[in-house]
């Protein structure tokens, strides 16, 4: 009964016009930079920091929640029609969603990725609202060591991406792994890989690296083809889902939403490990691994969701400890202290409506997204008509502006032609890129937590095995790999017992 | 990369002589006689850090108020990179013409010359000191696995079992890292270092019990110690802090010279006219005593504070020495 009266606090300060205005210009806001490739919530809430000085605390925070959770679904929407993934999120749907649009099926994957994303958001605003305390609680079992096994898991798990052949997404993942090393190196503080330029001591970036890889490099081998047989290849299509896709969708739908709650709650790649885990258990469950990567609907659907589930319980760390879990989550912080609200365990009690509030207006918001969504996908499934020398350039144009937007640097900039040449050379080589972004990804964090756990264990390296969670992953991974490999030297068997 | 605004780049364009006599009376002029119009167009306040930390609200703070005196617009631009490098070289290797302020973590001129290579600027002679602009204490906090209730018991503790106990800090050769390797200087306490990216990954290895002890600022931990999460053992400034009042001082303690204190000042290029750093440097000492201003610092655990160049040069120039030393004995080396 306390989590109703709780809600209805909640309730209360959501449904003012005041913060409905503002949670629907957040989500607004949030859909049309999540659209544009490049442009993410980090630069556009940074830019919107002043105007909230003016805001009451709760309906600042309400727009700025908006706008991260609003570019999730409008990240999709990048992810799908142009294979551009905006944040590390999206990657994954850009396998099976651009490959539908490509079939002409832009709108169904649209639909289902809103849809799906508005259930995983209700689920989510349902387990922030009932589990948040208890989850934040595990979040901080959560130790290097488990974080490596994570890790581990993860990248065993990024074979399964692979569309072709292994031998290449295994050596993508251990090219994406040494793009990941280059910076200052955590527990040395020594540069790796810089080549004495100072804005390679932080790493490349995230942007820099898809953008280039997925978007221009997908633009330059574009422009080989003749654009007519292109454009007609995309039909518009239905708008919405069939009947099909949704009795292959729900299921995905839950479980992906299951997974992203959990999973956003980790602090660094939350959002990201939730749609990317989806994924794999989505093609390790399917009856036809084979459609995957080719425009499977499943492939969108559990992803999606994930996502959204975990853009919205990563809020908990913030909400429960005071503690950011991402960079959107550090500048939510910088909102809040605008306001003279210190963010820590606190506010759960001293401001419940603000933490009841911005609750019940993540659902709000997640409404008024759908509501937003459903209309505009015929609106952005037409964008795929525009002819490529004007879609094209205005594409290169925002990725410009996004990729300059992150550390305002022309650096940033030139180093996202030069990946693009490389995804162009990938595309030519028949690589797949996801493989390389999930080991750009994960191999820093794989690395950074390998070494702080063997830090803290003062070098012995049964930490990974005496601890019940990261055995548990460790185990997991051994599995994956089993399974993987079985199939495979049955196939060879057989076929070394035929020609025998 | 920027030759290409050079008059060099313009004079080889057809109509030399007369764009090239422009340029150059254009670059010469601020030297002489700008001063009396300055500011002429909206400043550009440089934060070596991304959005949403202490450095960056700062900024935001004191660029609204400056904003409002000065009646140009200031804005704040964030460059972040290579541990404040990139944003220090920039302001350095930039006009001198008042219009780009740097704001001045604590180790960007005190720590970061001892122990990174290459740098593109001198701590001294690359920058106008203008202000400092607002200051923070360092505290020390433990967890339950830990049993010390006070620093004498820390430190005892330590020394019966070296190497046992450990401190996350946010990073390598930051302030946090300096604190925490000078406490052992100072104490003997023989304190593991965990290092961490960022403030918050530190704190939540701590309250996970991963790590025993945290190293950081008020405004990150003290919420977690009024929250009842971490137990406040000392802070690392001269004084108790109003938001921690029954934490007591390192000092106190009974290591009567310790102190670490973070602040945030304000710099400009070492050529900028010298009027224009004075003004500016009034500017902030007007800002730095708005109620506004001091209220919304203090809520973040930062205590506004202004001073006069000359101070902010002699702070510059003892912290440097002092982080020098630690760097040195506890053999901090990125190489």
């Amino acid at each position: 009964m306390e989590l109703l009266s709780h809600l209805a606090i909640g309730v209360d300060a959501a449904f003012t016009g005041t913060n409905l205005l503002y949670c629907f210009a957040g989500v607004t806001l949030g859909t049309l930079i999540g659209v544009l490739p490049g442009l993410g919530p980090v630069a556009t809430i940074a830019m919107l920091l002043p105007v909230t000085y003016g805001l009451p605390p709760t309906a600042a925070l309400i727009m700025l929640s908006g706008i991260y959770y609003g570019a999730q679904y409008g990240g999709s929407t990048a992810a799908i029609l142009v294979n551009m993934p905006g944040e590390s999120s999206s990657v994954v749907t850009c396998l099976d969603g651009h490959a539908m649009a490509k079939q002409g099926r832009a709108g169904a994957a649209l639909g289902i990725a809103a849809i799906g994303s508005f259930f995983a958001g209700t689920v989510a605003t349902l387990v922030v609202a009932v589990a948040a305390t208890p989850l934040a609680v595990f979040a901080l079992k959560f130790g290097p060591a488990e974080y490596f096994a994570l890790m581990v898991l993860g990248l065993v798990a990024a074979v399964v991406l692979a569309q072709g052949d292994i031998l290449k997404a295994v050596a993508m993942t251990l090219a994406g792994l040494l793009l990941g090393l280059v910076g200052v190196d955590v527990n040395s503080g020594e540069e790796r890989f810089t080549f004495g330029l100072p804005q390679l001591a932080d790493g490349i970036s995230f942007v820099v690296i898809s953008m280039g890889v997925f978007g221009i490099g997908e633009i330059i081998a574009n422009l080989e083809r003749d654009e007519r047989r292109d454009v007609a290849a995309v039909r518009v299509g239905r708008i919405l889902p069939s009947r099909d896709d949704y009795r292959r969708s729900w299921k995905p739908v839950l479980r992906g939403s299951a997974l992203g709650s959990l999973l956003g709650v980790l602090p660094g790649g939350g959002a990201m490990l939730g749609s990317f885990a989806s994924y794999m258990v989505e093609k390790r469950l399917a009856k036809d691994p084979s459609r995957f990567g080719k425009g499977a609907i499943e492939g969108v659907a559990g992803p999606e969701s994930a996502n959204n589930a975990g853009a919205q319980t990563s809020f908990i760390p913030l909400l429960v400890m005071g503690l950011p879990a991402n960079a959107v989550m550090a500048l939510m912080i910088g909102a809040m202290m605008i306001h003279g609200i210190v963010p820590g365990p606190q506010v759960m009690s001293e401001r419940p409506e603000l933490f009841w509030g911005v609750i019940v207006s993540m659902w709000v918001g997640n409404a008024m997204l759908l509501l937003l969504n459903l209309p505009l996908i015929g609106v952005w499934v037409k964008l795929l008509a525009v002819p490529y020398r004007v879609l094209y350039p205005a594409i290169l144009l925002f990725c410009c502006i996004g990729v300059y937007s992150v550390n305002n640097q022309m650096f940033d900039v030139l180093l996202t032609v030069a990946f693009g040449l490389l995804g162009y050379l990938f595309i030519k080589l028949r690589c797949e890129p996801a493989p390389l972004l999930l080991g750009f990804v994960l191999g820093p964090m794989l690395e950074e937590n390998l070494r702080r756990a063997m830090l803290l264990s003062r070098g012995d390296p049964t930490v990974f095995l005496t601890r019940p969670l990261s055995l548990a992953l460790l185990l997991l991974a051994l599995a994956l790999i089993v399974v993987m490999a079985l199939p495979r030297l049955r196939a060879t068997r057989e076929v070394a017992f035929a020609e025998g | 990369m920027n030759s290409s605004n050079s008059p060099v780049a313009l004079s080889r364009r057809r109509f030399i002589p007369f764009l090239a006599l422009t340029a150059l009376a254009a670059l010469g002029a601020p030297f002489a006689a700008h001063a009396e119009t300055w500011p002429a167009r909206p400043l550009k306040l440089i934060v070596p850090y991304p959005p949403g930390g202490a450095a960056d609200s700062v900024a935001r703070i004191y660029a609204d108020a400056l904003g409002e005196s000065l009646k140009q617009a200031v804005v704040v631009e964030n460059k972040p990179g290579a541990g404040t490098a990139i944003a220090a070289e920039a302001v350095a290797n930039g006009p001198a013409d008042g219009h780009t302020l740097s704001l001045v973590p604590t180790g960007q001129l005190t720590v970061l010359p001892h122990i990174a290579k290459n740098l593109k600027f001198d701590p001294f002679r690359s920058f106008a000191p203008v202000s400092t602009l607002a200051f923070t204490g360092l505290v020390i906090a433990a967890n339950d696995s830990v049993r010390a209730k006070n620093l004498t018991e820390l430190v005892t503790q330590a020394k019966a079992q070296p190497g046992k106990l450990s401190y996350s800090s946010s990073g390598s050769g930051t302030i946090t890292h300096l604190a925490g390797a000078s406490f052992g200087l100072a104490t003997g306490a023989d304190i593991l270092h965990v290092p961490f990216k960022g403030s918050a990954p530190a704190v939540t290895a701590v309250l996970g019990g991963e790590v025993n002890l945290a190293v950081d600022t008020l405004t990150v931990l003290a919420p977690q110690i009024r929250g009842g999460k971490l137990r406040g053992l000392a802070i690392a400034s001269r004084e108790r802090s109003p938001l921690l009042p029954e934490v007591p001082t390192v000092a106190e303690a009974g290591y009567p010279d310790f102190e670490v204190t973070s602040w945030f000042g304000l710099a400009v290029a070492a050529a900028t006219p010298p009027e224009i750093v004075a003004r500016l440097s009034s500017e902030i000492a007007r800002a730095a005593a708005q109620p506004s201003v001091r209220e919304k610092l203090a809520a973040q655990g930062l205590e506004a504070r202004s001073s006069s160049p000359e101070k902010f040069a002699e702070l510059i120039r003892n912290d440097h020495a002092k982080y020098g030393r630690v760097v040195r004995e506890a053999a901090i080396r990125f190489d």
